[in-house]
């Protein structure tokens, strides 16, 4: 020990003393200013600086939930979500800037400029391109990563497939880059496909690296849609309705399958159609529906709607005679056969069977303007068959007291009135289902609900089954012979209607060419409408042209079901 | 002489050294990972200086203190000598450190060390000599005005303020006349002026932390990362290891702003525990110095418990925003062995002198 310094002076010690305490005081005071900083900054403004700290590090984001899958009657993938990566970009913490754009430049095949921009924007999240396919998205990560780019954002997200490309694309529809349906049943059922949307929080830090993802909000898959459709029946009336308006060098031309027993649409097929995974790249009249928003004149086919009137009130009975020769004066307006033809005395059947305007407008004289005009309406014409596809037309059926002295007989052979394919298909179901109307349908209820809808009996069964019988013979001895299939009783009438142009009436030269076909009279489980717009070569007659093609489209459907013959 | 070193001091400093680093980890381990490789590595190398600190803790407990300040001016004149190493053209030094092994040392840790024991040492023998400028204030101005010109370059301006902090300090406990302290206080201002006039960025960074907002973008993003990382803290924070500032929006988040990332992790809670027991050991410190044995052993416990308090205080200070960044460390919790290590040795001499008093 060494010896201890001589004693301080006690003044001295005294005033170290002091002074230590006032040192200690200031340290005292300054740190209550400090505590009173941190009560400030933790307490009174920690909403404020919180706000601050989540704007800058934390990022709100909505996931797309999987959209549900619209599938066939047999659970046959139509459309449905696959995996894919949303791509976005941290403008602010982007590392590598150059060789990130090239790498978005070269994978995702977009324009320079453009992605230069999005990068250099003053913005901690801007989107690159929200449907990557996997694979693409995985490249590009890998590249980023060996470039030492950080700052892309990569997002797990859904992207719409339709792996039957075109086939049904008028029907289906498709889904926008922001996920909403935009066409077909991807709108008319955008809601219940959607799904919602999982929120989650993600943790960024500053270098670009995600260190957390927090899920805000649970989101739910979009329900499946199954549809009434079966991909098989589908493809062939697809198939044979091309084949056939290229044949004929028809406009277009469009197949409703239906089953009348349920009302199920089994195919609504038309020529004209587009990639649903390129859809960018059609037209609207690509996408157009056309059994739903195509509007035309029956023709002859309504005759078979004129023909229950009669039947209906009594007015008439199959083995009736009516006059048949051609030209019928209606107040002061000569009406004609086709062709100008004269058949004599015919009966009711006759006329059906070979479809003689002459003796159907007879036939319609029998009836009041209401009888026929409420038979039409009851079979749904003039009114939406609420089916359910977006666009739907109602077509044209005007109220009696806007019925002029021409009217009854126009509307007998099916003038002066409109109707869609879906309609008309409808309309013909009543007498392949012993005269009761069902509303068709193109989704199927789920399986708890599995009994057929009631329907609305709007003629009875006998002259619902008198008419099948009538429009058996169409097949077998009339204008539908083309029609015929070996072994089954074909059931059908044609139509032949001459096209009205607004301002000029009726054009020569231009057709509807149609064939209502059931199968068959003796089980009519199928109704197939076959039309034609404006057939360019050779005769337009729908019992030449629809009628065959209904004729290769049901030889197939037969074998596509496995149908035993009758 | 009591003979019993001061319990309560030891335990505070365990807590502190222990919450220290457990707070380093947390704060470091995402630049760690990312530097280093391993999110540990720089908690590794703390939990080294650790030991080395608590081995000269141990030592100069035990190292009577009137024995070791005959060694100060020793110490104080290799730590100039080291320093001036950092200074030379000689690239042996990045700035403040030299390296040292695998490792890497920062002399003027240990001048700010050496500067105490010789202050105590020569002050108390100086007795009312200390009254006179010429004699009892003049040659310490001096001797700051040397470290201050070498540590000017290197550049550390926190650290010469605590240099110069410790020296007026401890010339204030001495005795020195308040009106020659006053003196050379108001000529220092223009000495302050123009060390910020001569290097633009300190006249950046003393604007921006009046408005961080404004110099967001540049000079004020310290501040401002570190007034979101405190303020988004709340109360009880986002729970030990989860701050968001740390993960590269506050720089030095491990080092000069480690109470930024304390105060978002632990909330107003966390800072009030760990600045309560700073203030207590401050406060020990004076106490210890109440009952030492002689003028020494006061000046060395006050001296000690300046440092340490204004230390304290400065980044406090910057971690609020209420002083300019000044690159000072935060005793116990910075990221830094030689920091650390002085601390310790520090509060080491600290239990020495409590030992030699009375029973407080």
């Amino acid at each position: 020990m060494y010896p201890s310094p001589p004693q301080t002076p006690n003044s001295q010690s005294r005033t170290t003393h002091v002074r230590g305490r006032v040192v200690l005081a200031i340290f005292a005071v300054l740190l209550a200013v400090v505590v009173g900083r941190f009560v400030q900054l933790q307490i009174v403004q920690h909403a404020y600086w919180l706000g601050r700290a989540q704007a800058s590090q934390e990022r709100i984001i909505q996931l797309p939930p999987q959209r549900g899958s619209i599938l066939d009657r047999n659970g046959v993938a139509l459309a449905i979500d696959v995996k894919a990566m949303a791509i976005a970009v941290d403008g602010i913490n982007l590392t590598n800037e150059s060789a990130a754009v090239t790498i978005l430049v070269e994978e995702l095949a977009l324009p320079r400029s453009d992605v230069q921009e999005k990068v250099s924007r003053d913005s901690y999240f801007t989107w690159i391109n929200r449907r990557v396919d996997f694979d693409t998205a995985q490249r590009i990560r890998e590249r980023a990563n060996a470039a030492d780019v950080y700052g892309l954002v990569f997002i797990d997200t859904w992207k719409r497939w339709y792996p039957q490309g075109r086939l049904a694309s008028n029907l289906i529809g498709f889904v926008g880059t922001d996920g909403a349906g935009l066409e077909g049943l991807e709108m008319a059922y955008d809601e219940q496909l959607q799904g919602t949307a999982q929120v989650i929080r993600v943790l960024e830090g500053a270098d670009g690296r995600t260190y957390n993802i927090e899920v805000v909000e649970q989101g739910q898959r979009g329900k499946d849609l199954t549809l009434s459709i079966e991909m098989g029946l589908q493809f062939i009336c697809e198939e044979e309705i091309r084949t056939g308006v290229n044949q004929f060098r028809a406009l277009g031309g469009m197949i409703v399958l239906l089953d009348p027993h349920t009302g199920d649409v089994l195919a609504m097929a038309q020529d004209k159609g587009y990639d649903l995974n390129a859809f960018w790249d059609s037209t609207p009249e690509q996408r157009r529906n056309l059994a739903v928003t195509h509007l035309f004149e029956p023709g002859s086919i309504f005759k078979v709607f004129t023909g229950l009137a009669a039947l209906e009130n009594g007015v008439v009975s199959p083995a009736d005679t009516f006059n048949g020769n051609d030209g019928i004066d209606v107040f002061g307006h000569v009406m004609h056969n086709a062709d100008n033809e004269s058949y004599g005395m015919v009966t009711f059947a006759e006329i059906i069977e070979h479809s003689i305007n002459t003796g159907m407008i007879r036939v319609a004289q029998g009836l009041t303007e209401d009888q026929l005009h409420d038979l039409l309406a009851g079979f749904g014409f003039g009114t939406t068959t609420k089916v359910g596809l977006p666009g739907e037309e109602r077509g044209i059926l005007r109220p009696v007291a806007d019925w002029s002295g021409l009217a009854l007989a126009a509307h007998s052979i099916g003038q002066s009135v409109a109707v869609t394919g879906i309609q008309l298909a409808r309309a013909v179901a009543v007498i392949a289902s012993d005269g009761i109307l069902r509303t068709p349908r193109i989704i199927v209820p789920a399986m708890d609900d599995v009994a057929p809808p009631d329907g609305v009996r709007v003629c009875s069964r006998d002259s619902a089954n008198t008419m099948l019988a009538l429009m058996r013979a169409v097949v077998e001895s009339g204008t539908g012979t083309l029609a015929a299939i070996d072994g089954f009783a074909v059931a059908g009438k044609t139509g032949t209607a001459q096209k009205a142009v607004a301002g000029q009436g009726y054009v020569v030269g231009k057709y509807t060419s149609l064939f209502a076909g059931i199968l068959d009279a003796n089980s009519p489980d199928y109704v197939m409408v076959v039309v034609l717009d404006e057939v360019q070569s050779g005769s337009p007659s729908g019992g030449y042209t629809a009628g065959q093609i209904f004729r290769r489209a049901a030889t197939r459907l037969i074998a596509h079901e496995r149908l035993a013959p009758s | 002489m009591g003979g019993l070193v001061d319990r309560h001091a030891v335990l505070v400093t365990a807590l502190l050294l222990f919450s220290g680093v457990i707070m380093l980890y947390s704060a470091s381990s995402p630049f760690s990972l990312r530097h280093y490789g391993s999110d540990t590595s720089m908690l590794i190398r703390q939990l080294m200086a650790a030991g080395v600190g608590i081995l000269a803790l141990v030592i100069l407990e035990s190292w009577d203190y009137h024995n070791l300040v005959l060694l100060s001016e020793l110490l104080l004149v290799g730590g100039i000598l080291l320093t001036l190493l950092t200074i030379l053209p000689i690239g042996l030094s990045d700035g403040r450190w030299l390296p040292l092994g695998p490792f890497t040392f920062q002399p003027t840790e240990a001048v700010k060390f050496a500067l105490i024991l010789f202050m105590a040492h020569s002050l108390s023998r100086k007795r009312d000599k200390v009254k006179q400028f010429s004699q009892g204030v003049l040659p310490y101005l001096i001797l700051l005005g040397l470290l201050a010109s070498i540590i000017i370059i290197q550049p550390d301006l926190g650290m010469i303020v605590v240099l110069g902090a410790v020296i007026m300090a401890m010339l204030f406990f001495a005795g020195a006349r308040i009106g020659h302290l006053a003196a050379v206080g108001s000529a220092g201002v223009p000495l302050v002026y123009l060390a910020i006039r001569f290097a633009p960025y300190r006249f950046a960074r003393l604007l921006s932390f009046l408005n961080p907002e404004a110099y967001s973008q540049s000079t004020g993003y310290q501040t401002l990362q570190s007034l979101i990382a405190v303020g988004s803290g709340g109360i009880l924070g986002r729970g030990l290891g989860a701050s968001h500032a740390k993960l590269f929006y506050l720089p030095q988040s491990h080092n000069d702003f480690i109470m930024s990332v304390l105060a978002e992790e632990l909330g107003l809670v966390g800072v009030l525990a760990v600045v309560g027991l700073i203030g207590f050991l401050v406060w020990r410190a004076f106490k210890i110095a109440d009952t030492a044995p002689d003028r020494l052993g006061k000046l060395l416990a006050m001296g000690i418990g300046f440092a340490l308090g204004f230390q304290t205080l400065v980044n406090l200070g910057v971690v609020v925003g209420l002083l300019p960044v000044t690159g000072l460390t935060f005793p116990f919790f910075s990221n830094g062995g030689s920091s650390l290590i002085i601390t310790l040795a520090l509060v080491g001499i600290l239990l020495n002198v409590s030992k030699q008093g009375e029973e407080v």
